[in-house]
């Protein structure tokens, strides 16, 4: 579940206070700049970039969405930034060769990775960078963060037959690249017989 | 329709599952993120941070701005200038939906992260970032002489983010110089190294700065940064083993890394 639990407000604090809405939804943010950026200070930093801006975002919140699909996608879009500026960075001297389907050629030394969950952490990170920015966000959300169909229509404002035209895609090119990997090939064989 | 979910999904959650996982000291960094978010920006208007803030805030601080621009620009008998004008077009936080800001990369104290590339664009009305005090919360006068180390990391992390590359390269040069033993001096290395590399074009100087930081400090904030940063200097220096055996270390220290794809693919095309 991408919410995890968090505290009550402490006894006599209100709860409606930036304070108290803060302290609500600063684990998910974490959560959410995590799964985008891995763990470590890149995420740590986003997080609070994210805190920053959803108090300055506050004044303006007009309750079309619940407060926590309101910091989620500020979340969102901070770590996604700063994701991808570390990735422009990366690129500037280690420009990496695209095929036509989007398949990242040779990115791979499938032997180094230390596990299957490691190998299919790379994919996932990997695909990230390739995909169209609304089909990776998709992704993210759906497969790495567990949203619901609801929870990522309402992140990324749009209907839910959009979100699942993106995830289908999105899981098409995962797919692809799983049928690839030794390893993890199974998955997708046992995906399609589901 | 109820939503299932498939042995797809499953096992990528599960595969992200210790990235996800709350780590020991999450809520002591929680704790100090809000704080630091709630803290009002140093002469800025305060955030909504003590209790329920009213919308027409940020158009009272226009109005406010406005009083106090026209009252200096009479009683300095000249028009305002351009950058208190800018001030007056500065936008609310938010009016309308989340507004996102990007805020200049600065390190808490303890902890200190590659700033990122100069964004000569950015508005100059931008309101400042009510986080604690760090090094690269820098003032604007560029005549200022800064007297510490903070204060010199700030003003080379500022010069370099307005594309004053020289100025950049010797104030981190100066600040290395006169307080080598500081946190900003050791911290700096990087940075500096980042703009020797690519800006720069001083591979060798790079390299330098890069290991001075890693052997300084081999386990600092900074040392995935450091591991790739040596290793693409190697690679401009024409040293392909070197460079190989850089990005080993860094696989060996950073499995995970970001830049794990990157060194994978250096180290097979540098295989001989």
């Amino acid at each position: 579940m991408l919410i995890p639990a968090h505290p009550p407000a402490p006894a006599g604090r209100d709860a409606t206070t930036p304070e108290a809405v803060l302290r609500a939804v600063a684990p998910r943010l974490l959560r959410v700049c995590r799964g985008v950026l891995g763990p470590g200070p890149d995420a740590e930093d986003a997080a609070q970039d994210s805190l920053i801006a959803l108090v300055q975002a506050l004044p303006g919140f007009r309750g079309d969405s619940s407060v926590e699909t309101f910091a989620t996608r500020i979340a969102l879009r901070t770590a996604w930034r700063a994701r991808e500026r570390r990735t422009q960075r990366v690129q500037r001297t280690s420009p990496i060769d695209e095929g036509a389907d989007g398949v990242v050629a040779g990115v791979f030394d499938r032997s180094a990775a230390s596990s299957p969950a490691a190998e299919l952490r790379l994919i996932v990170s990997s695909l990230l960078g390739v995909l169209p920015t609304v089909q990776a966000q998709a992704l993210l959300l759906r497969f790495v963060l567990g949203c619901s169909l609801q929870e990522i229509a309402e992140i990324a404002d749009v209907p839910l037959n959009t979100v699942r035209s993106r995830i289908r895609l999105a899981r098409e090119a995962l797919q692809r690249r799983l049928a690839h990997d030794d390893r993890l090939r199974v998955l997708v064989q046992e995906d399609e017989v589901a | 329709m109820p939503e299932s979910t498939d042995r797809l999904e499953r096992a990528v959650a599960a595969a992200f599952d210790d990235v996800l996982a709350a780590q020991p000291g999450d809520e002591a960094r929680l704790a100090a993120m809000i704080a630091a978010a709630l803290k009002p920006p140093p002469g800025g208007p305060p955030p909504p941070g003590g209790g329920a803030a009213p919308r027409w805030w940020p158009k009272l601080v226009g109005v406010g701005g406005l009083v106090v621009v026209v009252a200096s620009w009479i009683s300095a008998g000249a028009g305002p200038t351009p950058r208190a004008l800018s001030g007056l077009a500065a936008e609310p936080p938010a009016a309308t939906g989340p507004r996102v800001v990007v805020p200049e990369r600065e390190p808490a104290a303890p902890d200190t992260h590659v700033a990122e590339d100069p964004q000569p664009n950015r508005p100059a009305s931008r309101p400042a970032r009510p986080r604690p005090a760090g090094p690269m919360s820098a003032p604007d006068d560029p005549g200022e002489r800064p007297g510490d180390p903070d204060a010199l990391l700030r003003a080379a992390n500022q010069a370099r983010r307005a594309r004053r590359f020289a100025e950049a390269d010797r104030l981190y040069t100066d600040l290395q110089a006169r307080f080598p033993d500081s946190r900003a001096a050791r911290t700096s290395r990087v940075p500096h190294a980042r703009l020797l590399l690519d800006t720069l074009v001083r591979p060798a100087d790079a390299l330098a700065a890069f290991s001075a930081y890693l052997a300084a400090d081999p386990r600092g904030t900074l040392s995935e940064e450091a591991l790739v940063g040596r290793a693409e200097a190697l690679q401009r220096l024409g040293r392909p083993a070197d460079a190989r055996d850089a990005w080993r270390s860094l696989l060996d220290r950073f499995p995970e890394s970001v830049h794990a794809p990157t060194a994978h693919r250096q180290i097979a095309e540098a295989r001989p």
